[in-house]
């Protein structure tokens, strides 16, 4: 069922998405072809010129704000309005455990934050027109790999996957959390968000407070290689995130499962 | 005969509001039973618990043999008092929706319906009357052969023409041996199609018998024994 | 005829009462297949449960036979029906006679202004 609730998911949200991010790459396309700073540079006071280089760069920037702030409203219209809306009388009828509902909203969000995130990355190497991608790729790659190792280069993915989890479950938490209120559901939902927020950063703190004190110095006395300080505080906050995203997971499960209560 | 639906003390309270106290049913497999009430009377909570769509407060409530789930979620066809399609979707992928989550669903069925009424796969939800969203809500609905069917107030706010269709529908649509049970505060339309009739009042059961039984007992319509016990 | 149902009395004995009358006038003729449950439920618009149990009282009664594979069908036996028309006018004249009499006609009154009735409508 899960692989339904995806597929379905997958194609009310694409048809906001990949317009946007086909908008993105055919602009970068054109503006790699026009080059408008080029135009204002060359321009000498055209004032043609000038305008379409402005408007065009303007538009950029429009485009990947737009992206961005779509995806953050897809990620919570999609679970407000389909979930707790008009919409809810359908999707919570289905023979489907309300576990999986999350889950595939949690999936369908993570996959267009990263691909937001590619989009607006391949669009920004597009427009900077980088004479040899491949070549910049690979001595980032190297800097990178001397700085952090193998280890935590690998664990980038893997963490930023993490943190971008437990964020969105914040998101999914503070709405069923708003849901319980009888009045200004989405107001409370607002009050919740910050409420979550400050837990979440009390966690974090407190995490760092006891690396901090107990762990670094072992680590630095013992003369541990930089990289595998490193590996290690990437390894435990993925871990944190992801139990703060589980825990949101667990919170929202049960207010989904026994505290429903549609308008 | 087999009981689709059994409830026993089943209380659900709203802060502290109770909208149903202590309600029992037994509901056999094979009937169209009326749900009847005046508003507020708790008729949409009953509907509601049934579909898991609220939790029960106190008390049990069991459908085809198990609590409110994924397994009476196969076998229970639902239809809200509200619409509840996606505007952005066309018939084909409404139809392909149920068709995708429900086993019990026959779009042969459904398209030959909205076919009747020249709604065809291509036309979006999105530019149809609410009138007409109301009856392809239904026709969906109706297209399961499910065991229970669970209609909350498929004739509310409807034009008598509409009323006719939709009755219709239910009645020339629903599968062998299963069970209706349509909530409704308008009694007189609905009346000659009910085996059973259920009195709410105050979230409380204040009648349950069948149509017939009434009649003989009574020499009056449901309609009328509803006017005077109901008034105000 | 149309399918009228009072609101005051069991359902389903007016169907059964109708059905009869349908089948006494010829609308259903001698040994003719029937409509199915659900279909004739649809066209009364009643309960198909209810349409039921009216044509197994009928089908008790004989005026009815069912062929489990093929349908229900109206019996050929033309005495049962002759049987039952006969029956339904003696109801009619019944009522018909207890409210004469309410208003004070005694039989010859009765007749004359019978064969007066029948008279005028040729005309």
């Amino acid at each position: 069922m899960l692989k339904k609730l995806l597929k379905y998911e997958i194609k009310a949200t694409a048809r906001i998405m990949l317009p946007l991010y086909l908008a993105l790459i055919v602009f970068s396309l054109v503006n790699l072809v026009v080059n408008p700073l080029k135009l204002i540079e060359s321009s000498e006071n055209t004032v043609i010129q000038a305008i379409v280089a402005n408007l065009s760069m303007m538009l950029y920037i429009v485009l990947i704000i737009g992206i961005s702030v779509m995806t953050l409203v897809i990620m919570i219209q999609r679970f407000y309005k389909s979930l707790l809306g008009d919409e809810g009388y359908l999707m919570f009828t289905l023979p489907v455990e309300p576990s999986q509902h999350i889950l595939s909203k949690l999936l369908v969000s993570l996959m267009w934050s990263a691909a937001s995130f590619l989009t607006t990355l391949l669009s920004v190497a597009i427009i900077s027109r980088i004479p040899d991608p491949a070549r910049i790729i690979g001595e980032l790659y190297k800097i990178l790999v001397d700085f952090l190792g193998y280890t935590s280069l690998a664990l980038i993915p893997i963490y930023l996957l993490a943190a971008a989890c437990s964020g969105i479950m914040m998101v999914y938490t503070a709405i069923a959390l708003g849901h319980l209120f009888n009045k200004h559901k989405l107001l409370a939902s607002f009050g919740m968000y910050a409420l979550l927020y400050m837990i979440n950063q009390t966690v974090l703190s407190v995490c760092l407070f006891l690396i901090g004190t107990f762990i670094m110095p072992t680590l630095f006395m013992s003369e541990q290689p930089a990289p595998e300080v490193i590996t290690f505080l990437m390894a435990f906050f993925s871990l944190v995130s992801i139990a703060l995203a589980g825990a949101g997971f667990a919170v929202t499960n049960h207010i989904l499962r026994n505290k429903l209560n549609l308008e | 005969m087999n009981n689709i639906l059994e409830c026993r003390n089943l209380t659900k309270f709203f802060g502290g509001f109770p909208a149903l106290r202590n309600v029992n049913l037994t509901i056999p497999e094979g009937r169209i039973v009326g749900l009847l009430g005046p508003n507020g009377s708790g008729k949409s909570t009953f509907i509601k618990l049934c579909n898991e769509l609220l939790t029960p407060s106190a008390g049990e409530l069991i459908i085809g043999g198990h609590k409110p789930g994924v397994e009476t979620k196969k076998i229970v066809s639902y239809l809200p008092e509200r619409t509840y399609l996606n505007d952005w979707m066309r018939v084909s992928d409404i139809i392909e929706f149920f068709s995708d989550f429900y086993e019990d669903f026959n779009p042969d069925k459904a398209r030959d319906m909205l076919k009747r009424l020249n709604i065809s796969d291509r036309d979006r939800l999105k530019t149809m009357s609410k009138g007409t969203k109301e009856k392809v809500q239904l026709i969906l609905v109706m297209s399961r052969e499910a065991k229970l069917y669970l209609l909350d107030e498929p004739i509310g706010g409807v034009d008598p023409a509409a009323r006719d269709y939709i009755l219709d529908t239910i009645i020339s649509n629903y599968s062998e041996n299963a069970t209706i049970i349509i909530s409704t505060h308008l009694i007189y339309d609905i009346e000659k199609i009910l085996d059973d009739v259920i009195f709410l009042k105050e979230g409380s059961v204040v009648m349950s018998k069948s149509v017939d039984e009434i009649r003989e007992e009574t020499g009056k319509s449901v309609d009328s024994l509803f006017r005077e016990v109901f008034r105000c | 005829m149309t399918w009228e149902i009072k609101s005051d009395r069991p359902i389903y004995s007016q169907l059964t009462e109708l059905i009869k009358l349908k089948i006494c006038s010829g609308e259903y003729p001698l040994g003719s297949k029937l409509p199915s449950v659900r279909d004739l439920a649809k066209e009364a618009s009643v309960n198909p449960n209810t349409m039921q149990r009216a044509l197994a009282s009928l089908e008790e009664e004989g005026l009815l036979v069912s062929n489990r594979t093929v349908g229900r069908f109206v019996t050929e036996d033309i005495s049962r029906i002759k049987q039952v028309r006969n029956q339904l006018a003696r109801e009619h004249v019944k009522i018909f006679l207890e409210n004469m009499t309410r208003l004070g006609f005694d039989h010859e009154d009765i007749v004359s202004v019978i064969s007066e009735m029948e008279k005028e409508m040729r005309e």
